[in-house]
């Protein structure tokens, strides 16, 4: 070690410590960093006190350039500093520098053209592992030093000592990079599963890839699958709501490209075809990377970031693009089978209402079509309406939001509009879209913000009843060919339902029509007598089968009738009709009430089949000076009962048997006189035998009732009896109900 | 309030439909059916109404076709009436005539008795 060195310690002992001391502290300048780019100018400035004059470390980057990180003087200086090494970081293409990093030689730098003569510049190589990461440079200034073999072991024990801590700190630069990225994927994948239909979904994910990425714009396309198209999408920076994207086909454009290929790709410079017009052009893109969206083997889409000005995206970024790819195209997997789902559910939700509406217990149109239209919206459509024909039509219609009042008039406009014109009359199903408003010429528009249109004819038995439209705007999807076929679904159940409804209605009808002409249009007026009559059919729309009659027979005298006719309906209300004429027709020629039944039960053996029969009570009433005379006969018949004086309830006749079923009844008859304020009644079993918690109302109540109204008027006592059978019954009663009070007045 | 109908076989050839509780309208075509089908199978035929509450004239007209039936099948057909025989029961039956009309018994078991056929009958009984 010579002892000139400028600013070498003067004894051995001192020199050899002061090594130490060096390399100690640059041990722990290395060991204290954070961050490493200070400690390796603290480590400069460390040896340009101990060392050398100059010292500066480059460090090769990503790409393997050198960068200087550090540089120090003895002098504090810099200005003064010689040329050639110390202006730039070391040239890794001269032979020096290449002798330095490739065979990690410690060189001696050659003095440079017009450099100082003084001047002695050694350059080591930093390197740990067979991996050099830079150089560093130590220069002793002053004519005649030069470095001592143990200032250079000094130096590059040092050298060795930055090597490893560069290796240290490019390892936790991997594992901080490693841990962004994987938090980054989190934040992705975070966005991606929190949102469960694409609508959400795609914005979510694009917008943490802008900024993970570092571009200006992100964009996602996905596939149709039966078409192999990109259709459908979302960017950052164009709005996809009022804007249809052109489709494309895979394979071609860059997206189509991408979209088609295996990997993530950067393209560094756009076509010009592509800076014309299409996705790309619109987001201003002139520098893209994108991956394609793949689950297992099957493309689902696109994804891809752009920047506005050029940019060459590097391996590390692609990565990147690439492992987030696989995350969205999982998640839109889910999310496009979830709402696949959800549509699914939705239907079978609508369907289920389509239900509970049209089988409820009071089926009325106007409602139906009142709460259908507000289902249908706005799952199915954002405005819709039903219209049933006839004079006037009944429209029912329901629209989202501001829809509702903007399109009550569309059916017409539509009418008006070329591509569904006549659609409502035809009997066919139509679905029509038009162009989005971004894309269409002003005649290719829909009427009135009208993106697409289903026109449904509701049809039951090859009978067109009304017609479904459903509509839904620019700003909604489009209909296809499941809409359609599901809309048919819902207008064919509901056509269905309507025209039972109509049956029901015509029915009800008929069957009213009927009864009134199986029962007097009104009671007669009989001299000293007065009458009333109560009749409860059992359910709404059934003829019954009990009925009553009061007519004059062709000697002055007057037919008393009640009957009963088993079962309900067109076959029971025939039988009763025909109970009823053969009476009368009977009664004209016979005055004796068993007689007329035997003759209408002879009628009856010819007639009627499958036992069913008849039960009838029948009075023949005389109206004398000495008072009314009642003779009264029975088939199968609950006995007519004589109000009496005092309330004294007698039954007016014994039992008979019922008629239809055998050809030899045994009939009886009885005589009895009605006094002055005397009632006889006749009735049907569906007042006694009504039936509440496993009790029956019962002849005995039926007595008493009767008896203590003796003294009301024939309207007063049937209504008593009456009020008294529907509060037993709680209700309708379940049986036909038929009253027949024929009241003895008083004076007369 | 129970309303059910049994098939039991009382003895060889001989098959009981019970009638429990309250019958009409909505049980009477279930109750023909029993009969038809005992009908095919049976020798006797007996329509228990010992446990019957109530019948209308639906019950009525099965009771009447099962009659006509069983005699065009050539086998024994009673009903049975009994002291638990509601009184809307036999009411009705004594209304429309059919207490004259009906094979009636008093009791199961003289039912039973009255469509076995001679050879198998009890010698006791």
């Amino acid at each position: 070690m010579s002892g000139d060195a400028t600013h070498a310690p003067g004894t051995d002992a001192a020199q050899i410590r002061a090594r130490l001391e060096l390399v100690v502290e640059v041990s722990e300048m290395l060991a204290r960093a954070i961050d490493i780019g200070p400690a390796l100018q603290g480590v400069a400035r460390l040896a340009t006190g101990w060392l050398c004059d100059l010292c500066a470390i480059d460090v090769l980057d990503d790409e393997g350039s050198p960068l200087r990180v550090a540089l120090a003087s003895s002098s504090g200086d810099l200005s003064t500093r010689p040329g050639g090494l110390w202006e730039q970081p070391a040239d890794p293409a001269s032979d020096l520098m290449r002798r330095v990093l490739e065979q990690h030689q410690v060189e001696i730098a050659p003095r440079p053209q017009g450099a100082a003569d003084d001047q002695l510049t050694v350059v080591l190589p930093l390197a740990s592992r067979g991996t050099v990461r830079g150089c560093m440079l130590i220069c002793r200034l002053g004519a005649g030093h030069s470095f001592a073999p143990d200032d250079l072991a000094v130096a590059e024990d040092l050298a060795r000592r930055v090597g490893l801590a560069l290796e240290s700190a490019a390892l936790f630069d991997q594992v901080t990079a490693a841990n962004r990225q994987a938090r980054d994927l989190q934040r992705i994948t975070d966005a991606a599963l929190s949102a469960a239909d694409l609508d959400t979904l795609l914005p979510a994910v694009l917008e943490p890839v802008v900024s993970v990425l570092g571009a200006d714009t992100a964009g996602l396309l996905l596939v149709d699958e039966r078409t192999e198209m990109l259709v459908e999408g979302a960017s950052t920076t164009v709005d996809v709501g009022s804007r249809e994207w052109p489709r494309i086909p895979l394979g071609e454009g860059v997206l189509g490209r991408i979209a088609a290929g295996s990997g993530p790709v950067a393209v560094e410079r756009m076509d010009a075809a592509e800076l014309r017009s299409g996705v790309v052009a619109a987001q201003h893109i002139r520098s893209l990377a994108g991956a394609p969206l793949r689950v297992g083997d099957r493309t689902v889409g696109v994804i891809y970031v752009g920047t506005s000005g050029m940019r060459a995206f590097r391996a590390a970024e692609l990565g990147l693009l690439g492992r987030v790819a696989a995350r969205v195209a999982l998640a839109v997997a889910h999310a496009r089978s979830f709402s696949a789902e959800q549509v699914a559910r939705d239907r079978l939700t609508l369907l289920a209402r389509l239900g509970e509406v049209l089988l409820g217990d009071s089926f009325d149109v106007r409602v139906a079509l009142d709460e259908l239209v507000e289902a249908l919206v706005p799952r199915m459509a954002d405005w819709c309406s039903i219209t049933l024909a006839g004079r006037p039509p009944t429209t029912a219609s329901a629209g989202q939001g501001a829809y509702a009042s903007r399109w009550q008039h569309l059916p017409a406009e539509l009418e008006r509009s070329p591509a569904v014109s006549g659609a409502a009359r035809d009997g066919r199903a139509y679905l029509h879209t038009w162009a989005s408003p971004a894309d269409a010429e002003e005649a290719d528009a829909g009427p009135d913000g009208v993106r697409s249109v289903m026109i449904v004819p509701l049809v039951a038995r090859a009978q067109a009843m009304g017609v479904m439209t459903l509509v839904r705007g620019v700003d909604s999807a489009a209909y296809d060919g499941d809409d359609l076929a599901f809309a048919q679904e819902l207008a064919g159940r509901l056509a269905t339902a309507l025209d039972t409804a109509r049956v029901y209605r015509e029915r009800d009808a008929v069957a009213r029509t009927l009864q009134r002409s199986l029962l007097p249009p009104s009671l007669p007026s009989i001299q000293g007598i007065q009458m009333a009559a109560v009749y409860h059919p059992a359910g709404a729309g059934d003829v019954g089968g009990d009925f009553y009659d009061v007519f004059e027979a062709a000697d002055g005298g007057w037919f008393l009738v009640v009957g009963d006719v088993c079962g309900k309906g067109a076959e029971a209300a025939a039988l009763t009709g025909l109970v009823r004429h053969s009476i009368r027709a009977v009664a004209l020629n016979e005055r004796r009430p068993s007689r007329v039944l035997k003759l209408v039960n002879q009628t009856l053996m010819g007639e009627v089949s499958d036992y069913r029969f008849c039960t009838v009570a029948a009075a023949r009433l005389d109206v004398t000076p000495d008072g009314a005379i009642v003779r009264v006969a029975c088939a199968g018949h609950p006995p007519p009962l004589v109000i009496g004086p005092g309330g004294r309830i007698d039954v007016a006749c014994g039992p008979g048997t019922l008629l239809g079923v055998f050809s030899d009844p045994q009939l009886q008859e009885r005589q009895a006189t009605l006094g002055a304020g005397d009632s006889l009644v006749l009735y049907t079993d569906g007042v006694t035998e009504i039936r509440r918690d496993g009790h029956i109302f019962g002849e005995d109540r039926l007595r008493g009732l009767l008896a203590e109204s003796r003294d009301l008027a024939p309207a007063m006592i049937a209504d008593h009896v009456e009020r008294a059978v529907l509060e037993y019954k709680a209700g309708a009663p379940d049986d036909d109900v038929a009253l027949l009070v024929v009241k003895r007045t008083t004076h007369d | 309030m129970s309303a059910m109908l049994d098939l039991e076989q009382a003895r060889a050839g001989v098959e009981v439909v019970v009638v429990r509780g309250e019958h009409d309208l909505a049980s009477a075509e279930e109750l023909r059916g029993r009969i038809e089908a005992a009908s095919t199978r049976a020798t006797g035929l007996v329509v228990d109404l010992t446990q019957a509450t109530f019948i209308d004239s639906a019950v009525l007209q099965v009771l009447l076709s099962g009659r006509d039936r069983a005699a065009a099948a050539g086998i024994a057909y009673v009903i049975a009436l009994g002291e638990g025989t509601g009184h809307a029961v036999t009411r009705l039956l004594e209304l429309t005539g059919l207490d004259r009309r009906l094979p009636l018994t008093q009791g199961r078991e003289a039912a039973i008795d009255a469509v076995v056929p001679n050879g198998t009958r009890p010698a006791q009984s």
